[in-house]
């Protein structure tokens, strides 16, 4: 079984800071990861293996450092690592980002499944998996909480607000997944030995043949306007004193806010 | 000044982790600044009524817990004085837990090195027992990172006593026969021939002053460590490289037996099957070539070790390292008794004899006592948990650990290496210091604490008070 895993590297921090000129991210200072949910992709891939055997592949589209994001997947056990790095790609959207991608996996895997997590968490756009699925005309399923295959189709579980869903899905198809499908593995030793000896192999728009009216800032119909922190919620306020007082007290105040 | 007797109120200050029960007070004061406490202690003295300081109550031998008088509770002095960027010093309150401070140093880049596992502990509390963790490895336990205190007697003097201006022996003036043993140690006042003032406070578990300010050194956080856990076939295999790694540049160094292992699989499945024991340690520039030649040396499968180099990866290898604590201690609770375990350190070429000791009381018996060895390796610190499942296993388990204590005493050993005396091990320091010796620390004690009112039943019997 030939599984695709898309990661992306993101800052490993809530506290990201925003430049207020550019709005963009800014990165120095911050260390980097895997994105999270990404992780538990790799994870779900390299399980997959475990049981049904085949070959893992983790691409990443990204400047130089991704190397270091590819190296950690390594480290976890995947076999064969990509980074789809080009000036050509800056300033892609999430539509020239899923092409790109698109462009890549049909380039270099022979795939019976592709997995991602279900956003970033820089961006939390979720657009990047599905639209991934759109560029190559195969299903989708997103939140994905258990991923059983069978053969040329696989059963899967969706972690839904309300409820959860299996659906079943026929291969190859792209699926998103949610933290709670696993828990990443630590990386063993061996891992990382072969992980810092690994040369990464990087690719550019040529290589994976990618029409460059599409990618980069060129080939990305959304703008970013504006970014910011939204404002801080102020403190909420104790009321103290007896119950009888605490009570009167509290309901005299929601009164005066027409609460109740 | 805030008292409370409220006996719903006072219950929470009878408990810590030792699983002592049976204590009492009259009532608790929450003093807010020194002059409070100033008079405290002279209205206590004056009237012989015991007094309890108690901290973070996160103490393992019942050091915070009363039996009669009353309490003074530290918290409200809970304010981080100074934060000195140049000096690489900070000043404190008792109150200041180890997470609170480090919060603020983290902005700063520094770090307080001493890491006692339970971050809510009140520094004031750290250094009244020398808490230790696990990276005293590398750093020593707290007393090594205590510059100044401030301490405020049962008379309601208040002195500041500063590293390197007054040797123990100069203040005593009575000639005393018992040393301190120089390894991992807190057991009794820590007292020597060329011993520091500070140190016979550090650790004193709160019985001859109560410290108000304490002044302690940082470093710089240090960033690029990881952190492995690497499981062998044998304990030997074990002992023999952590033997071997102890000289290497690493921070902690971990051991965790075979019946260790056993307690955790069920949280870890993926503890290999078959290993005889694990080490985990967490090291800062070491070639990963060099280490993994190493290990396999010892019969370790590199693609078994665990390796943690990120925050994330870090955090989740020091949980499986603080499992073990929780684990036996869920035992202990499982089977409805307290806690026998023990906690002695021998000096460094004794440690495999010590090891053997453990091995060959813990199977000679015929029981079902449960036990896990496990803890600071690096340290020739082991800690041998003993779990009764029986009402016969109790009096095994008690002579056992007084056994192993015997032993260690024997071989230049302590018997508590970090935990202190409290109120539980007054028997193991009698066996360790002899009648004579725990005769001298009472002499201390009435020295610094005339009215002998302070932690009443801390590191000897209080009748010894009298």
């Amino acid at each position: 079984m030939e599984i695709a895993v898309c990661i992306k590297q993101v800052p490993d921090t809530a506290e990201v800071r925003i430049n207020p000129e550019t709005n963009t991210l800014i990165r120095e200072g911050v260390p980097s990861i895997v994105n999270p949910f990404d992780e538990n992709a790799v994870e779900e891939a390299l399980r997959l293996r475990e049981k049904h055997g085949g070959k893992v592949t983790i691409i990443t589209m990204g400047p130089p450092q991704a190397i270091e994001a590819l190296k950690q997947t390594i480290a976890m056990g995947a076999d064969e690592v990509y980074l789809i790095s080009d000036r050509a790609f800056a300033g892609s959207d999430t539509w020239a980002t899923s092409y790109t991608l698109a462009c890549a996996i049909k380039k270099l895997v022979a795939y019976d499944l592709i997995l991602c997590g279900k956003q970033a968490i820089d961006g939390d756009t979720a657009q990047v998996g599905p639209g991934i699925a759109e560029w190559l005309s195969i299903p989708q399923v997103t939140f994905a909480v258990k991923i059983e295959v069978d053969g040329k189709k696989a059963k899967v579980e969706r972690l839904l607000e309300e409820v959860n869903e299996i659906v079943e899905v026929p291969l190859p198809a792209v699926i998103t997944v949610v933290k709670q499908i696993n828990e990443p593995r630590i990386p063993s030793l061996k891992g990382m030995l072969k992980a810092k000896k690994a040369e990464i192999k990087t690719l550019s728009a040529q290589d994976v043949d990618a029409d460059q009216t599409i990618t980069g800032l060129k080939g990305s119909p959304t703008r970013v306007v504006k970014i910011f922190a939204p404002p801080v919620k102020g403190g909420g306020e104790i009321i103290e004193g007896s119950t009888d007082e605490v009570v009167s007290s509290l309901t005299q105040k929601l009164r005066e806010r027409k609460i109740i | 000044m805030l008292k409370k007797t409220d006996p719903a109120v006072i219950q929470s200050y009878l408990e810590d982790s030792s699983n002592l029960s049976g204590g009492f007070a009259d009532g608790l004061f929450l003093p807010e600044n020194e002059k409070e406490i100033i008079e405290i202690t002279k209205e206590c003295s004056s009237k012989a009524i015991p007094l309890t300081t108690s901290g973070g109550t996160t103490g393992t031998t019942g050091g915070c817990i009363p039996f009669g008088g009353w309490i003074l509770g530290t918290e409200k002095l809970n304010k981080i004085i100074d934060i000195n960027q140049k000096s690489k010093t900070a000043i404190v309150q008792p109150a200041v837990t180890l997470d609170a401070l480090d919060i603020e140093l983290k902005k700063l880049n520094l770090l307080y090195p001493p890491d006692p596992t339970e971050a809510t502990a009140f520094i004031g509390g750290t250094a009244a027992t020398n808490a230790s963790g696990s990276r005293s490895f590398k750093f020593g336990a707290t007393r090594n990172w205590i510059k100044r205190i401030k301490v405020i007697f049962s008379t309601g003097e208040t002195q500041n006593i500063e590293r390197g201006k007054l040797l123990a022996s100069k203040q005593i003036h009575n000639n005393l026969s018992y040393k301190t043993p120089n390894i991992k140690t807190s057991a009794g006042y820590y007292y020597n021939d060329n011993s520091d003032l500070i140190d016979l406070f550090i650790g004193s578990e709160g019985t001859l002053g109560i410290i108000t300010e304490i002044e302690v050194n940082l470093i710089n956080r240090f960033h690029d460590t990881f952190d492995i856990i690497a499981f062998f076939k044998t304990e030997k295999d074990a002992v023999d490289f952590a033997e071997q790694i102890k000289t290497s540049d690493i921070l902690t160094l971990e051991f965790f037996d075979h019946n260790s292992l056993g307690l955790l699989r069920p949280a870890y499945p993926q503890i290999p099957e078959n290993s005889g024991a694990a080490v985990y340690f967490e090291a800062e520039a070491l070639e990963l070539d060099q280490l993994a030649q190493m290990l396999e040396k010892h019969n370790v499968k590199l693609e078994e070790s665990w390796l943690g180099t990120n925050d994330k990866q870090k955090e989740e290898l020091r949980k499986f390292r603080h499992a073990m604590p929780e684990h036996i201690n869920e035992e202990f609770k499982k089977h409805n008794t307290i806690k026998y375990a023990s906690d002695i350190a021998v000096p460094d070429d004794k440690f495999r004899e010590m090891l053997n000791y453990y091995n060959s009381q813990l199977t000679s018996h015929n029981s079902q006592l449960f036990w896990v060895k496990f803890g600071h390796i690096g340290q020739n610190h082991l800690h041998v948990n003993l779990v009764p499942k029986t009402q016969n296993d109790i009096p095994i388990a008690k002579e056992t650990i007084l056994k192993f204590v015997k032993k260690a005493v024997s071989l230049g050993g302590t018997c508590s290496a970090e935990h202190g005396i409290g109120k539980i091990k007054h028997e193991y320091l009698q066996e360790m210091f002899g009648l004579k010796g725990i005769s001298e620390m009472v002499k201390i004690k009435k020295h610094f604490d005339p009215s002998r009112i302070l932690n009443q039943g801390n590191i000897f019997p209080r009748e010894l008070l009298k």
